[in-house]
């Protein structure tokens, strides 16, 4: 009986969801803009009572302005496409080696123990501070901005990873072990998945970390890039040019972590 | 109290499904107190044998040589006739705990023993349906644990060990986790489908009542020995709960709890 009753209330959940946006829904959204008036209505309030702010603030209008004009802006898109790139790249190397890494080391303490003392101290320092090193190397194109972007994205992963294999159940372990399972099958069907929401976190604060080395290196110095503009900007005292190219900035690495929750829900649904 | 049986017989061996001869297990980190100090003991093939004891008087340490987890410092374990490694093939573990994996659904928790048998797809899927059938879950092969209670969870437990056919079963306290009410359904249910099979049962319990009224034979650990071990009078086909109103069951209840202490 209690089964049947569970079952025919799941079946009505999903129903419900399915029949479309209800009122509640709606003033979810309308609550969600708030904030964002807010902010913009006192910034516009505070250039009112005071014009001369506006030399630093710049004013809500012209970071319109300069939205809109750099739509069609060939050479802003230009820099914008050059920092993703490089923060994509990072973002998939830096994944790549920080899973392998991190997996390896949980596989065998002997490595993790030779490892893990470096990782620490690598990961204790600064990475920017390397960013002239890696400049000075690679130089001013995509290379010398990837290394920074994979030395944050790296350590991101590994550590994520460990945690992941870390949080695997002894009980599952044990009876893991009394079902005979292989080295490969205890890997595949145990390991892999339990570290999987761990990875997938990582994953996702990855990308921001990737664009923070990205952008940080260009602020160093580079060829091209976001960085190099709100450089180019702040130093010319264009302080529309700035908050825009922080907005954009803003909005592209917010939708890629917001689709990456979409992507992680799908993937994570038994959760 | 019955006096155990020292001598096995090779006959008699044949018919036993375990047996341990002075086997002792002490842990590695204090080597001086025993765990199980000597113990003999033989389980027929479709016994069902219910360890009791208090907590860390060696119960749970049994099942485990059985499983193979942990090895005896000294003495010999058989199973089916053959060193235990050999015939350990056939055997289903289960825990208090349901072990689930949260990532897998019912349907995909129940074919596991099966994938790492080797088991060909197809066949395994038939064979983990028919066991969530069997259970009562038939219509929740693809939920995942998260969606189903605790009972629910427990049962698709308990298929995904009946899925091997196992032919020896050693259950760790498998109903203690569960509220009164489901506890009996699903031991009415598990000796429902013990009639079908003859599988023999090692179930380890600390609820005395519990071990009564399920098992055909209680063995009592006491300090890593054998202080108890006697048929139970009831007979089968039985029900737990008709068990405990039994006036027999009064008085090996009250035997087996003084020996308890």
């Amino acid at each position: 009986m209690t089964m049947i009753s569970q079952k025919q209330s799941m079946v009505s959940e999903a129903d419900s969801a399915r029949a479309g946006w209800r009122r509640e829904d709606w003033t979810q959204v309308i609550e969600r803009f708030i904030p964002g008036i807010v902010f913009v209505t006192l910034w516009w309030i505070a250039i009112r009572f005071n014009p001369s702010l506006s030399f630093y603030l710049s004013t809500p209008g012209d970071v319109a302005t300069f939205l809109g004009e750099s739509v069609s802006d060939s050479e802003f898109w230009r820099n914008v496409s050059s920092t993703m790139q490089a923060t994509f790249i990072s973002f998939f190397i830096g994944s790549v080696l920080g899973i392998a890494a991190g997996i390896s080391v949980s596989l065998s303490p002997r490595v993790e123990a030779a490892i893990e003392p470096y990782a620490s101290a690598l990961n204790s320092l600064p990475r920017i501070a390397l960013a002239p090193v890696f400049i000075a190397f690679l130089g001013l194109g995509t290379a010398g901005k990837v290394a920074v972007g994979v030395s944050l994205v790296f350590f991101v992963l590994y550590y994520n990873c460990r945690a992941g294999v870390k949080s695997v159940d002894p009980d599952w372990s044990m009876l893991a072990r009394t079902l005979n399972f292989s080295k490969r099958k205890t890997f595949f069907s145990l390991l892999l998945p339990v570290t999987w929401p761990s990875i997938f976190s990582g994953l996702r604060l990855a990308f921001t970390y990737a664009l923070l080395g990205v952008v940080s290196s260009e602020i160093v110095a580079a060829r091209a890039g976001m960085g190099q503009l709100i450089m180019l900007y702040s130093a010319q005292f264009r302080m529309d040019a700035v908050y825009g190219t922080l907005i954009w900035m803003g909005v592209i690495s917010g939708g890629v972590y917001w689709i990456a929750g979409r992507v992680e829900k799908r993937i994570m649904s038994w959760k | 109290m019955r006096a155990v049986e020292k001598e096995v017989s090779p006959d008699t061996e044949k018919a036993c499904s375990v047996v341990l001869e002075d086997v002792s297990v002490s842990f590695s980190g204090n080597p001086g107190t025993k765990v199980l100090d000597n113990i003999s003991l033989q389980i027929r093939e479709g016994e069902f044998v219910a360890l009791v004891g208090k907590s860390g008087c060696g119960k749970t340490t049994i099942l485990n040589l059985l499983a193979g987890l942990i090895e005896p410092k000294q003495g010999n374990i058989r199973i089916h006739g053959k060193e235990a490694a050999e015939g350990r093939e056939h055997i289903g573990y289960m825990f208090a705990r349901d072990c689930l994996f949260p990532w897998r659904r019912a349907q995909k928790n129940v074919e596991m023993p099966l994938e790492a048998k080797g088991v060909p797809a197809e066949e395994r899927r038939a064979r983990a349906r028919r066991e969530l059938k069997r259970v009562g879950l038939g219509n929740f092969a693809d939920y995942y644990p998260k969606s189903l209670s605790h009972g629910m969870r427990q049962r698709v437990a308990i298929a995904r060990t009946w899925v091997l056919d196992p032919d020896i079963l050693l259950m760790d306290e498998p109903f203690a986790a569960l509220d009164a009410q489901t506890r009996l359904t699903l031991e009415r249910d598990f000796l429902k489908q013990w009639a079908e099979r003859a599988s023999t049962v090692i179930f380890v319990t600390h609820d005395l009542p519990e071990a009564i009224a399920l098992a055909d034979r209680v063995i009592v650990l006491g300090k890593g020995k054998i202080i108890y071990d006697d048929k139970m009078p009831f007979g089968w086909p039985r029900d737990p709960e008709t068990v405990l109103a039994d006036p027999r069951f009064g008085k090996v209840f009250a035997e087996i709890r003084d020996l308890l202490g």
